[in-house]
């Protein structure tokens, strides 16, 4: 009896191995397929053809991809900032409550899962032409996504010191542009952009802050002890901050990938007298909770001098265009109010 | 030596404790983000300012709880290891940490309004309830094996619920990794207030008890005969205890080892006797702990290590040499693996178990993007349609030897040592590929993910390698490897915590994983498991027979002309690749090793050629199951199968602690 066992068991482990081996050289095949397919029409030199460089290499679109799936906050609304609807996109219900920008997302836009392990079937029953998404979030899936639709990856924190994230934002959103043909909305957005920096610089100008250095925090509690995201010079963030005629202070002497260095109040002495822009969560608001009774932080300049400036906990600090947007219209409006 | 050297020697070492406490405080004062200079506090913290705003708002009273916090630990490590008779306990090997941890978590998710206002109470009750279930588990002989072990499994089930509160509100908990692995910082005097009190309470009661707990320790008969109120003495030294590891917990959250290293330290210098014993172990608790911050700071100045990972990291070889001491008293102890025979003949239970595989399967392969197949479907061979057999087959398949994999793991590590509750995990296997894992993302964060798996791989290699030297002179002693497992898990678990704070936000692939995930799993994936099962599975049934007569003894196999020493070592590092292969490709999945040769050996007896064929079966199905209710209880969301095993298995290894 156990003998037999053994063999049923052998030979069902055999034949699943046939037909592992099997199924991976039909991948293989077709990927090898789709690749012939790209060679023959780059020989033909379609007019349509457009050629891209994402963070794993360049990426050939003969076609204008009209189902897109986004699987990364920033990309959503890069597609919104261009006019398209993305057919899917992760976390929508995180998207609503991260995100403030004035394009919103279609109601039949659907859900397909967590930004971190999205769901592949339902991406692949949307049938898209195009998914995008972040590289150091994806990477491990590249070769499924693909099997799906061809897929960018774009790396929003970029390694080399040398190219900021804000030009890395800009970049990627023309990238999107020039795949979904949409390059002339690209510009008119930057554009827009720039504008409005010009606009706020004015009005924060005219606003007559008692000093134009600032210090820009994201903070939430970890249990008692509040945690402060300080960013650094190479965040897309400050880079806004400093086109709106507003002066960085803090560094945090190393190359900071994220752009930002996780610190606690003792980081602040050093940048007491800048003005303090913070972003924080309502139902976790460290500096009037865990801080009220804290004497560094009581005694603090900005403190003391009431140069506390709330962006909202939905200011985004992390994404596109329009996000940008909202950023500057925050920063004037709190500006303003003084 | 007469009682007036004695005292004389005592006072003497105490004054030298104080004096290093108070440099290490003093070094620790100077250490901050302000990074003010040691001329700089001098000068200026006797005026107004800010660095004496920051001295006496920050950096004081972070001293000051570390101080209470270390002392307590090991005044309630002195206790705990006097009533349980056990020189390994300690109010992290009782499971209080992960209690308080899991109850904070949840408050702050369910209950964020009401109970996650009160992170103290809350963590109390979190670490009382903790220690109460061991308790419970372990019963009245409180055997020091048995709880460390005991606790170990429960702190690993509360730790793997937390994970997985984590992983599925990741931004609700967002700040919370750093406490949960314990931590010093203070914004003001509102922790050393609220833990002060209770902490003097529970070392005065302690202190009053000194003479009874003296006595006590001559054994519980002689202390009767004596006139002490045996079970009063008891029932106080437990309340204190509780009091002040539950105390400490809330404040600066889980630390262990502490309570562990401090009241051996304090032995080993010739002090007798408990009152002397607690106040000496008070200082250096507090020494150790303050210590341990001051590394973490130096290592990493500017960001938080946590403390908890500190001690960790230097307490676990201190436990490994702990455990080799211990265990070698203990060596002659054997488990009884326990095992019954139902009635049932044993081809109809195979039958029965390879339909409810198939049946399983099935389901599971119906099962996706949100709909199940329907009848036509399946007579269309809709499982054929491309994304189907591209992502859902080669995933439930994987799933399926993996979780065969698994559970001949489980099988060959409990046969081998004796020990109904072995696994992957109490090896250490788990940790150590988890560790070597996020080793490798930190230290190669431009590095292909793809070479993930082989991180993972030489980790659990590593960890297996020194538990295996460290135990080789006893020839493998079962009970002596467990505990090394325990040592290498506490240390590995350490450097995980340190590595995810040293990673920032690229944790969240590292933390998926962790949980272990059968997410995105292909062909290619199936063909590594399924040549790992075709080489090790048959190896493994090979050695069954030598298992079968490993169970009557060491004396007995050794008399029937078998190596002992020699089938240990094979069957081990067969299991050990099967658990590390299956780290490699789904993370760290565990209890289904230790789930499902428990199970069959209840229903087929202890003999391993009936046990291997079920418990290949079962372990398949469970993580297919376990797959399947993760891709559809949330869908499109997936909860990653590890946790899902883990929630479902819950009830079941409270169960089996409970009997065995």
């Amino acid at each position: 009896m156990m003998k037999t066992w053994l063999r049923l068991a052998v030979l069902v482990l055999l034949i699943s191995l046939l037909a592992a081996c099997g199924g991976n050289t039909d991948e293989q095949e077709s990927a090898e397929n789709t690749e012939e397919n790209t060679e023959q029409m780059e020989g033909t030199e379609s007019t349509e053809a457009v050629t891209v460089r994402d963070a794993f290499g360049e990426k050939t679109f003969e076609e204008t991809p009209l189902k897109v799936v986004a699987l990364e906050w920033t990309y959503v609304e890069d597609l919104l900032a261009l006019g398209v609807q993305p057919v899917g996109v992760a976390d929508i219900e995180g998207y609503n409550s991260w995100v403030d920008i004035d394009a919103e997302l279609d109601q039949d836009v659907v859900d397909v899962g967590t930004r971190q392990e999205p769901n592949l079937e339902m991406i692949a029953e949307l049938e898209p032409d195009l998914i995008i998404t972040a590289g150091f979030r994806h990477e491990a899936i590249q070769q499924e996504l693909e099997f799906i639709a061809p897929t960018l990856f774009f790396d929003p924190y970029p390694t080399d010191e040398t190219v900021s994230q804000y030009d890395e934002m800009e970049e990627t959103f023309r990238t999107i542009a020039k795949v979904v043909q949409k390059e002339d909305e690209a510009e008119s957005v930057l554009e827009e952009l720039d504008a409005k920096y010009e606009e706020a610089k004015e009005q924060i100008a005219a606003a007559d802050l008692k000093t134009n250095e600032f210090v820009l925090t994201q903070a939430f509690s970890a249990n008692q002890a509040p945690t402060l995201r300080l960013f650094t010079p190479n965040a897309m963030a400050t880079q806004i901050f400093e086109k709106v005629g507003l002066e960085n202070v803090y560094d945090s002497g190393q190359f900071e990938m994220y752009g930002y260095s996780e610190v606690n109040v003792e980081a602040l002495p050093a940048v007491e007298d800048a003005n303090f822009f913070y972003v924080v969560q309502d139902d976790d608001n460290v500096f009037e909770n865990q801080l009220q009774s804290n004497s560094v932080w009581q005694n603090l300049n900005f403190v003391q001098n009431d140069q506390l400036y709330p962006l909202g906990g939905d200011a985004w600090l992390f994404g596109g265009p329009l996000s940008a947007m909202t950023l500057v219209d925050r920063i004037v409006e709190v500006v303003e109010e003084e | 030596m007469s009682k007036s050297t004695t005292r004389r020697k005592s006072i003497f070492l105490f004054g030298v404790g104080f004096l290093l406490l108070f440099i290490t405080s003093l070094v620790h004062i100077s250490q901050g983000q302000a990074g003010y200079s040691v001329m700089t506090l001098l000068t200026e913290v006797w005026t107004n300012g800010r660095v004496q705003d920051v001295v006496l708002g920050l950096r004081l009273p972070r001293v000051v709880i570390g101080i209470l916090a270390g002392g307590a630990l090991a005044v309630a490590g002195v206790l705990l290891q006097t009533i349980t008779k056990n020189p390994l306990a300690s109010a992290s090997t009782l499971g209080m940490n992960a209690g308080a941890h899991l109850f904070v978590i949840s408050a702050l998710i369910f209950m964020p309004g009401t109970l996650g206002q009160f992170p103290f109470l809350v963590a109390f009750l979190g670490a009382a309830c903790a220690s109460l279930l061991v308790m419970m588990l372990v019963g009245k002989a409180m055997e020091p094996v048995r709880v460390a072990l005991t606790g170990m499994v429960v702190a690993l089930l509360f730790s793997s619920i937390t994970g997985s509160l984590q992983l599925i509100f990741e931004n609700e908990t967002n700040g919370l990794f750093l406490w949960g692995s314990g931590t010093l910082v203070q914004l003001d005097w509102s922790g050393v207030q609220f833990a002060v009190g209770f902490i003097l309470a529970g070392v005065g009661i302690a202190l009053l008890n000194a003479k009874s707990l003296d006595v006590l320790t001559l054994g519980e008969d002689i202390a009767t005969s004596l006139g002490q109120p045996v079970q009063r003495v008891k029932a106080f030294a437990w309340i204190s205890a509780i009091l002040l590891a539950a105390t400490t917990v809330s404040v600066v959250g889980p630390i262990g080892f502490v309570g562990l290293i401090a009241p051996h330290l304090v032995r080993m210098m010739g002090i007798k006797g408990h009152q002397p014993l607690i106040i000496h172990s008070f200082l250096w608790g507090a020494i150790l702990l303050i210590t341990a911050d001051v590394l973490a700071r130096w290592i990493q100045p500017g960001q938080e290590i946590p403390v908890g990972a500190m001690t960790a990291l230097i307490g676990g070889p201190w436990l490994m040499y702990l455990a080799y001491k211990t265990g070698k008293k203990h060596s002659r102890r054997q488990t009884k693996l326990g095992g019954h025979t139902v009635s049932m003949p044993y081809p109809l239970l195979l039958m029965a178990g390879a339909m409810v595989a198939v049946i399983v399967t099935a389901l599971s392969v119906s099962y996706g993007a949100g709909s199940f197949f329907s009848w036509n479907d399946w007579l269309n061979q809709a499982y054929l349609s491309p994304f189907v057999w591209e992502f859902r087959v080669p995933r439930i398949l994987t799933a399926f030897v993996v979780g065969m994999l698994l559970a001949m793991c489980g099988v060959l590590l409990q046969g081998v040592l004796r020990n109904p509750l072995a696994d992957p995990t109490v090896l250490g296997i788990t940790s150590g590929g988890g560790a070597g894992a996020m080793i490798f993302l930190v230290l190669f964060p431009a590095a292909s993910i793809q070479f993930l798996p082989f991180a993972a791989m030489i980790g659990a290699a590593v960890s297996i390698g020194i538990i295996l030297l460290v135990t080789w002179r006893s020839n493998w002693e079962p009970i002596l490897l467990a505990l090394m497992g325990v040592a290498v898990s506490a240390v590995g678990s350490a450097i995980i915590q340190i590595m995810v704070v040293k990673a920032k936000m690229g944790v969240a692939p590292a933390l998926a994983w962790l949980a272990g995930s059968t997410y995105a799993k292909s062909w290619s994936h199936l063909q590594i498991v399924l040549v790992v099962a075709l080489i090790t599975i048959p190896l493994g049934w090979f050695l069954s027979r030598k298992l079968d007569l490993l169970s009557f003894g060491d004396d007995v196999s050794t008399g029937l002309g078998m190596n002992v020493g020699q089938t240990r070592i094979l069957a081990i590092m067969l299991g050990v690749a099967m658990g590390a292969a299956s780290v490699s490709i789904v993370g760290t999945i565990g209890f289904i090793g230790l789930l499902a040769p428990h199970a069959v050996r209840r229903l087929v007896g202890v003999e391993h050629r009936r046990l291997i064929p079920l418990s290949l079966l079962l372990g398949g199905i469970l993580l297919v199951a376990a797959d399947f209710v993760g891709r559809y209880i949330l869908a499109p969301k997936e909860i990653p199968a590890g946790l899902v095993v883990a929630v479902l298995g819950t009830p079941y290894i409270l169960y089996l602690l409970r009997k065995t």
